[in-house]
């Protein structure tokens, strides 16, 4: 099993949110965070006075998959969240030991 | 003996459940889980002593036996607890009892019942204690199950005598215990997943009047005690029936109707043959009526007893005037009968709560449901409501206002489009409250803004701080979601088409009621824009900008944003969403700044070529700001000026005067325009000028005439055309041809504000854009034109507002035909705040 982390541009959620459940991706967290890559924010004047927005809002996706899905889910994300101008996110993707489904203790893939 | 299944599967238990499920009768259903439980605790008590010579047998045989709680009362919900109190003689020890009180409990556990027992002292009863409260009060609904007839006796005195002394004690402590209750609800009943038990306006609380009517030995509703009892009955028998149902589907003692057992119950009454729409607004006025009766209650215990409030008090008492008083932070009315049949007192006393922020004292209240129910009420009879209204809704504490005028009833009959949406649940998954709450939840958190409460976001509050127009976003949040009755999608809509015709009503200016109907139908642009949009992208401000086209509305609709989310629920706002709103705004003020500079109108339209020629070159914020029968008016105008007539029009208004004038374009030609308003004491509200590619220019003023001079002389109107056409035409300095009247008044604003000016490039490649706020007073305008013909500076578009005696101004500018550099920047800056602090 596998977890995919994606931090996308807020906008994008739905888009990404219909792609993922598209390819039978059921279940998944959605975050509000903030923060930045090499877009590292920028500068803005307001009524005359400078105000440095480093840390840009984005939405943080997080699904665990069968190992067989993994690929198209990222396939799926990139091409949902995808502008072509930096700012777009990042997909990251992590082995996971085990899930457990806390109602009846069912274990593996059948639990996700 | 029985065990867990045996209980819950017993005929007896099935048969009552099934009789509940066939009768939704939720009264009979208590009744009979009581009847059937306290069999059981018999049983087992008998059981239990059957052995008089065993240790369990004595120590029982000397202890009376209590039921408490729903239990006491008779009325056991399915999977209530089960309250027990065992009370034995002074002269026994409560270890040794606790002992032989354990093989009962622990049979009562396997029983499948969850006992909650307690073993006292009689001497805990006759003795009170500050920190014992909650035995006291539950002893109010203790019913004897069992005991020695000495000691059942004992205690009923010694209960009757605590009871009698300490009443108010006891009484202070459940007010006490109700407020920390009802903190954890937001002080509110409207909740749409409402806790039937524990919730404000619940069982609890209808619990909490019969203990207070026993403490304080009165009847609720004191006027009618009557009145109360056959509402408690009804109450008692809408709750009693969702909580049965709630416990025999959770089967555990779960008390908070979430959506989905909501629902399921909906169906059930449905297949009852019971209304199940009309069920959710019953419960909520169930429940209003429960919260205000413990409302009325508290207000007469702390006027009976509170000593501790008194400096405060007696500086609350100096804030009354002739026609009301205040009284324990609440307000009452001096000459209460007056209040029941005049209208003008009713306005002034809604505009007393907006002023102080107090609440109605329950007389208050009373007086205003008389007054609302005289035969042949028609409220503005007397009174112009939209100047009434107006005086409220700029208070301060604007929102206990409202709060009062919903309580009353009063705000009903202004608006009977509320009706619809009063205890209005619709079932969503983000909002916590009824549609009714959440708008007045709404309105609560814009005039924190606009009392510049500090823990608040110091943009929003920026804004509120420029926008200053409370009343219109006020209205706009009352009716935002009115359309909501019929379903979620298209209420925005619908809302607009309802507050339309209700702003008609009551006789908002068409210049407002566009305003706010412009608000409620794009009340939710923003916040898609934020979920939907790339809010970088200047196309998405341009797209805004299609529907909000101009910056003051811009402003005023992110406050209604602002205002609108943090109504969802306490912390729906989180920085995350208030960092995606303020992108939201600055991308679509960008744009407008821009498009003010930028966009020029083309040679296209519904105009004749002559008058195409006339307008190339103008903004096309003149397109937006004028019909095109006024464009047509201002060929007309520019038509008489090319014949070397006067070029100027002056009209009266309902409440102001507006002046058009068409003139060739020249250095302060605007600064010697305001001259002459200035010198002939007129008040300048609003202002516009225009250039087009030919150098002509538009003014157009609006003002009021504070000493009502023009208004009752048209001699004085006619000397102003004269006066202003020989400045515009021949060229006259204003000091020459009006002498100025004494010294600016200083404004009488409720706050006064600092002065600022900004300025930057980069709008267009020729203009230079300043902002400016400032308090408001005569001639400000004036002033400020004056100083950039000094500076040379010419002004190309000019956009000023008046609000609550404060001036917005923004102006695009241009020196020798570009923009100014940034030393003329500063100097402009430094010349304009010399005269904006004078």
């Amino acid at each position: 099993m596998k977890k995919i982390e994606a931090i996308i541009q807020p906008f994008k959620l739905d888009a990404v949110k219909d792609a993922l459940k598209s390819l039978g991706v059921a279940g998944m967290t959605v975050t509000e965070v903030k923060g930045h890559g090499r877009q590292k924010g920028h500068t803005e004047i307001y009524r005359g006075q400078e105000y440095v927005v480093d840390l840009l809002p984005k939405m943080k996706i997080e699904a665990v998959l069968a190992d067989g899905q993994m690929e198209d889910a990222i396939q799926a994300i990139v091409g949902a969240a995808r502008t072509g101008r930096i700012g777009d996110g990042k997909i990251f993707v992590y082995d996971v030991m085990e899930a457990v489904r806390i109602r009846n203790d069912e274990r593996g893939e059948t639990a996700l | 003996m029985m065990n867990v299944e045996k209980l819950r599967s017993s005929p007896a238990w099935l048969a009552i459940r099934d009789r509940f499920y066939e009768t939704l009768d939720g009264e009979a259903c208590i009744r009979d889980v009581s009847e059937l439980v306290e069999h059981e605790v018999l049983r087992v008590l008998s059981d239990a002593v059957k052995d008089p010579s065993s240790a369990t047998g004595q120590a029982l045989s000397r202890v009376a036996l209590y039921a408490c709680g729903g239990f006491g009362r008779s009325e056991l919900y399915p999977c209530s607890d089960i309250d027990l109190v065992f009370v034995h003689a002074p002269d026994a020890s409560s270890e040794a009892l606790r002992a032989a009180v354990r093989p009962v409990t622990q049979a009562l556990w396997d029983l499948g019942l969850e006992p909650s027992h307690s073993v006292r002292s009689m001497l805990e009863v006759t003795q009170f204690q500050a920190g014992n409260t909650e035995l006291y009060l539950s002893l109010l609904d203790a019913r004897p199950l069992a005991g020695a007839p000495n000691l059942l006796l004992s205690f009923e005195k010694a209960r009757a005598q605590l009871l009698r002394e300490k009443r108010d004690r006891i009484a202070g402590r459940l007010f006490d215990l109700i407020d920390a209750r009802w903190h954890t609800f937001q002080h509110t009943i409207h909740h749409l997943e409402p806790d039937i038990k524990d919730g404000p306006g619940g069982l609890r609380d209808l619990h909490s009047v019969r203990w207070l009517s026993l403490l304080k030995q009165e009847s609720p509703f004191w006027n009618e005690p009557g009145r109360w009892l056959r509402f408690e009955r009804k109450a008692t028998a809408h709750i009693a029936a969702v909580r049965c149902f709630l416990h025999f589907e959770e089967r555990r003692n779960q008390n908070v109707l979430l959506f989905d057992p909501q629902e399921e119950w909906m169906e059930l009454l449905a297949r009852r043959g019971r209304d199940a729409s009309r069920w959710a607004r019953e419960h909520y006025r169930f429940a209003r009526a429960i919260y205000r009766e413990i409302e009325r209650w508290e207000e007469r215990f702390h006027s009976n007893t509170s000593a501790l409030m008194t400096g405060i008090e007696r500086w609350r008492n100096r804030l009354g005037n002739n026609d009301f008083s205040v009284s324990r932070n609440r307000i009452y009315v001096r000459n209460a009968a007056l209040l029941e049949t005049d209208e003008a007192r009713v306005w002034r006393l809604f505009a007393f709560v907006g002023r102080h922020g107090l609440e109605l004292g329950g007389d208050t209240v009373e007086r205003v449901a008389r007054f609302l129910e005289q035969p042949d009420l028609e409220l503005g009879r007397h009174v112009r409501v939209r100047d009434a209204l107006w005086a409220v809704l700029e208070m301060p504490h604007a929102n206990v206002a409202i709060r009062a005028m919903e309580r009353t009833g009063f705000l009903a009959a202004l608006f009977p489009e509320w009706n619809d949406i009063d205890s209005l649940l619709v079932r969503d998954y983000y909002h916590r409250y009824t549609v009714d709450e959440h708008t007045m939840v709404c309105i609560d958190a814009l005039c924190e803004l606009g009392r510049g409460q500090r823990d608040l976001d110091p943009r929003m509050l920026d804004l509120a701080e420029q926008t200053q127009s409370q009343p219109l976003l006020i209205l706009a949040l009352i009716f935002h979601d009115i359309g909501k009755k019929d379903g979620v999608e298209g209420h925005a809509e619908r809302s607009r088409a309802l507050a339309g015709k209700a702003l008609e009503r009551i006789g908002v200016e068409a210049r407002d009621a566009e305003a706010i109907l412009a608000l409620i139908g794009h009340h939710l642009l923003l916040s898609t824009a934020m979920r939907t949009r790339d809010l970088s992208d200047p196309g998405t401000g341009r797209e805004i900008a299609r529907a909000i086209d101009n910056l003051p509305l811009l402003r005023c609709l992110t406050l209604l944003t602002y205002a609108d989310i943090r109504g969802v629920y306490p912390g729906a706002l989180t920085p995350w969403r208030m960092d995606q709103l303020w992108s939201a705004y600055r991308v679509t003020q960008v744009v407008l700044e821009d498009q003010v500079a930028r966009e020029r109108i083309g040679a296209d339209g519904d105009f004749t070529a002559e008058q195409l020629s006339f307008l190339e070159g103008f903004s096309t914020r003149y397109l937006r700001i004028f019909l095109p029968s006024q464009i047509r008016e201002q060929h007309e105008l520019y038509l008489a000026k090319l014949r070397g007539e006067p070029a100027l029009r002056l009209r009266q208004q309902e409440r102001s005067f507006e002046l058009i004038a068409v003139s060739a374009d020249g250095p302060g030609l605007f600064a010697e325009a305001t001259g002459v308003l200035a010198g002939m004491g007129q008040n300048i509200l609003l202002a516009d000028a225009f250039r087009n590619s030919q150098d002509v220019a538009v003014l157009r003023f609006q003002f009021e005439d504070p000493s009502r001079s023009l208004t009752l002389n048209p001699s004085d109107q006619d000397a102003l055309v004269r006066r202003m056409d020989r400045v515009l035409r021949q060229g006259e300095k204003a000091a020459d041809v009006v002498p100025r009247r004494g010294v600016p008044r200083s404004p009488r604003g409720p706050r006064r504000m600092e002065p600022y000016v900004y300025a930057r490039n980069g709008v267009s490649p020729t203009l230079t854009m300043v902002e400016i706020g400032a308090p408001d007073r005569q001639g400000l305008l004036y002033d400020i034109a004056r100083t950039m013909a000094e500076q040379d500076v010419d002004i190309d578009v000019l956009i000023i507002e008046t609000r609550a005696h404060r001036a917005f101004d923004t102006l695009y500018v241009q020196k020798d035909g570009t923009e100014l550099t940034d030393t003329e920047q500063a100097e402009l800056i430094a010349a304009l705040l010399r005269v904006l602090r004078s």
